[in-house]
């Protein structure tokens, strides 16, 4: 009997021992075909056409559904889609590529050099919000046979390969040639040469996206099938996520408040890697054409007396960081540490406004600034809170006003009626894309995001200009440097904190956030185990 | 066609002419209101990011913004008279379409939340009323003050932390399971179970005006001669409530059900941006925030529309229950 019963043990253990280590391989490698990933978004796209389309929004879907040439990987350089190899001239103004064999539209016609093309000179170069940037640059493409792209330049364009990555979802020709782009039925229904195939879009509740057996890509994508869940409101979200209703809520869609508690959370996978193209700054603008701004030692003091890690930990959940000046330093390649700094002073920052003549008042006032900010958004509305009681203490009265997204922009940038504006800006695509638009005084002009601080420097202009035309990576970052150097002295905006922007999903999904700067709307080689 | 029929047909239509007034005015309002509102249509179009000024310019033709207010007004109003209520800035689609995709899930929320929860409160109310001052009367008081009073958005909220992220009973969010998606009556049956929840958020506020309002009418019914008369003939107190004090005691019920339509309205917005149900309020929600002035005045347009109907279908139903009201 005892002999039987060991015999018994001894199987058991023989099992368990070929078990345990069979069922680790499988759950740490080779990613299994199958299975859904639903994805929780804020709000319906737009279009479902990205080459049309500045939004985010609009984007999170197209890109699964559309190729572009290139991808970005974390470090902003350009990894193959479409085009498996490229080449630039030496002079900056040829790029050649190469697009890959038998990759085919979602109809079953095959990709070829024409679709490129027809999606750049026809629909980006004139129907794109940025169409004006890359019309100044880009003066053609040419097709010398089905699988070659070439690209002609004005002007060497430094940014090219970023914008490439970014914004250039390419169409397929015979189905938007000859027709109203921006009306196209193929908008709403389309069809891509990406890894998942459009299937149905139910207004106000999901869009389904099916898996492409004939991508171009052999054995990609793993999932059968992507949704994308439409949820408004965003405690809602952080709910469907956590009783596993959705699988996956990223940047704009996910709550930095609930952040700690998801990372607390049994099978929850939470990061800030693979979101580098969204690197974000919390900006305080002042407006220039005030009096009272336009002296420095008036802006030098409000530095002073904010303590930004105040901010990083009660406005951002302790998710972000300080930030130095006008380039956020997830964006490598450019980023300048060594600037003027403006540490948490507050003594400083009363002597400051001493020597500018602003003395505190019987009441304790020294002046009285408003302060504007969109309510709709947490870390603005937070942010502007604290900083209206930390310059209390140095005797500026605040008029906050925290108004609705609309009333923020029609006043801060429409009609110019401000003194200081808390926002947060995205600023990692590219410099020549989005942070000169900030500063270049030919942006002064009454529409959202341009440069609302009415700020004029040639020098910054210059440098700016040197940036972009450049189109070497080093002589990039040589300008961009010595522009940060500026930008940080002069003071027209005060770069108050480096936000954290947080992707969440459940633990049983894998390969998600690995390579690229836009991992949010990547998904092709996630797989569930 | 009999005599009381016919000047009833004659009321409707009186009735209809006079709300024309009314709609006009309504899309008037909207129409200034929305104008006033600061924010410019043509940035939400346009999008975040670096814009060209051409763009713009290109985008404000196309809508267009250009244009003067009043002319603008003129234009929407003659689109309007012919049931074209224009074409949505933000999602590049005739107006009309994008509703008529929309009401189906409202009106499944509403109808539910309205005819359960309608039937619930009067019984509740009636039993009240019977009992009056007895715990559970005290108790159904006290429900229905929290009922009308706590905000749907925050009801919701505890309903899903309860019901779905706790007991994981129900589902948190949406009309559809999008992972194994059913067709035909098995999509019919996933849309009701994922209701549950958003219409018992709805429809609590409902329950609770319902059953107080029952309960008061109910105890002045009870109070009045015919009731002793109906007594003293020997029917029974089933029979008493049955023909006697439920008829009467329903006449205001059934005046504050079809006044509260709209209330319910605004409220089947909120309930479906906490559900993430696919209905007209979250499109009506969608629309303000991006200043898309056609999608927004259409969706107010056709509530007021539902809401004048509700209004006549409420006097109609209450000549049905109420034999003194002629209509002449």
């Amino acid at each position: 009997m005892r002999n039987y019963m060991r015999k018994a043990l001894l199987v058991v253990i023989a099992f368990t021992l070929i078990l345990i280590p069979n069922g680790l391989t499988i759950a740490a490698s080779a990613p299994s075909r199958g299975g859904t990933m639903v994805v929780g978004i804020s709000t319906d796209p737009g279009t479902l056409n990205g080459a049309i389309s500045g939004s985010f929004f609009d984007k999170i879907v197209a890109s699964n559904v559309f190729s572009m040439l290139i991808r970005l990987d974390r470090n902003m350089k350009p990894v193959p889609d479409l085009a498996k190899e490229w080449t630039v001239s030496q002079d900056g103004l040829t790029y050649t590529f190469h697009l890959v064999s038998g990759a085919k539209w979602h109809d079953g016609k095959p990709v070829t050099s024409e679709d490129v093309k027809f999606t750049v000179e026809d629909v980006i170069m004139k129907l794109h919000p940025r169409a004006g940037t890359y019309s100044q640059f880009i003066s053609g493409v040419d097709t010398p046979d089905p699988h070659t792209v070439v690209f002609r330049l004005k002007k060497p364009f430094g940014a090219l390969m970023n914008g490439l990555g970014y914004d250039f979802f390419i169409l397929p020709k015979h189905v938007y040639s000859g027709t109203d782009v921006k009306n196209n039925p193929a908008n709403v229904k389309p069809i891509g040469s990406g890894p998942f195939k459009f299937r149905e879009w139910l207004r106000g509740s999901h869009i389904t996206l099916e898996r492409n057996p004939a991508y171009f890509r052999k054995d990609l994508p793993y999932l059968d099938r992507l949704v994308f869940r439409i949820i408004p409101d965003a405690s809602s979200r952080t709910m469907a996520l956590e009783a596993g209703d959705i699988d996956y809520l990223a940047y704009l869609a996910l709550p930095s408040s609930a952040v700690p508690r998801l990372k607390a959370g049994k099978n929850m996978t939470v990061t800030q890697d693979g979101l580098e193209s969204l690197a974000s700054i919390l900006m305080l603008t002042f407006n220039l054409d005030r009096d009272v701004l336009k002296d420095a030692r008036v802006r030098q003091a409000i530095a002073h007396a904010i303590d930004r890690q105040y901010l990083v930990d009660y406005a951002d959940y302790g998710l972000g960081r300080p930030a130095t000046g006008p380039i956020s330093s997830l964006t490598t390649w450019a980023y300048e540490p060594n600037v003027r700094k403006y540490e948490y002073n507050p003594a400083l920052a009363e002597r400051l406004l001493d020597e500018a003549n602003y003395k505190p008042g019987p009441d304790g006032v020294r002046l009285t600034l408003r302060l504007i900010a969109d309510t709709g958004v947490e870390l603005n509305r937070k942010s502007a809170e604290i900083i209206k009681e930390q310059l209390r203490q140095v005797g500026i009265k605040v008029d906050l006003q925290l108004a609705e997204r609309g009333v923020m922009l029609d006043r801060v940038y429409t009609k110019r009626d401000y003194d200081m504006h808390v926002h947060g800006f995205s600023t990692g695509a590219d410099p020549a894309i989005d942070v000169a638009r900030l500063y270049v005084s030919s942006n002064i002009r009454p529409v959202s995001f341009t440069n609302g601080s009415g700020y004029r420097n040639p020098l910054v202009d210059e440098l700016f200009q040197k940036g972009e035309a450049s189109t070497k990576v080093e002589d990039r970052a040589r300008h961009y440097r010595e522009v940060q150097k500026i930008l940080v002295s002069d003071l027209p905006v005060i770069h108050l904190v480096e936000y954290g922007t947080t992707a969440a999903w459940n633990s049983h999904f894998h390969g998600l956030h690995e390579w690229s700067a836009y991992s949010y709307y990547i998904f092709w080689d996630a797989w569930r185990d | 066609m009999s005599k009381p029929f016919e000047s009833m047909l004659r009321y409707a239509a009186r009735r209809c002419v006079v709300a024309l007034p009314t709609l006009w005015l309504i899309v008037t309002v909207m129409f200034l209101l929305v104008q006033m509102a600061p924010g410019d249509p043509a940035t939400f179009i346009a999008g975040e990011g670096d814009i060209s000024d051409e763009y713009l310019a290109q985008v404000r033709s196309e809508y267009g913004l250009d244009k003067p207010v009043l002319v603008q007004y003129g234009v929407y109003l003659s689109k309007v008279i012919r049931g074209d209520l224009g074409y949505s800035f933000r999602y590049r689609a005739p107006v009309l379409g994008l509703i008529a995709e929309r009401v189906p899930a409202t009106l499944l929320l509403m109808l539910i939340a309205i005819g359960l929860f309608a039937i619930i409160g009067v019984l509740l109310g009636a039993a009240a009323a019977r009992r009056q001052y007895s715990s559970f009367d005290l108790g159904l008081v006290v429900l229905s003050v929290c009922g009308w009073s706590i905000p749907i958005f925050w009801f919701g909220q505890m309903l899903l932390i309860v019901f779905a992220l706790t007991l994981r009973w129900f589902p948190t969010q949406g009309m559809f399971d999008l992972r194994s998606p059913s067709y035909g009556i098995g999509r019919f049956i996933d849309a009701l179970y994922h209701a549950v929840l958003p219409v018992t958020a709805l429809g609590m506020r409902f329950m609770a005006l319902n059953a107080r309002m029952m309960r008061t009418s109910m105890i002045e019914a009870l109070s009045q001669d015919y009731i002793t008369t109906a007594r003293s003939k020997g029917l029974t107190e089933a029979e008493v409530m049955r023909y006697h004090a439920i008829p009467n005691a329903l006449l205001p019920v059934v005046t504050l059900v079809g006044m509260n339509i709209g209330t319910m309205l605004a409220g089947s917005v909120l309930t479906e941006v906490v559900f993430g149900w696919p209905g007209m309020g979250r499109l009506l929600y969608d629309g303000i925030y991006s200043r898309d002035y056609p999608l927004v005045i259409g969706i107010i347009l056709v509530m007021a529309i539902a809401v004048v109907v509700c209004n006549l279908i409420t006097d109609i139903v209450y000549a049905f229950i109420d034999p003194r009201i002629r209509y002449d």
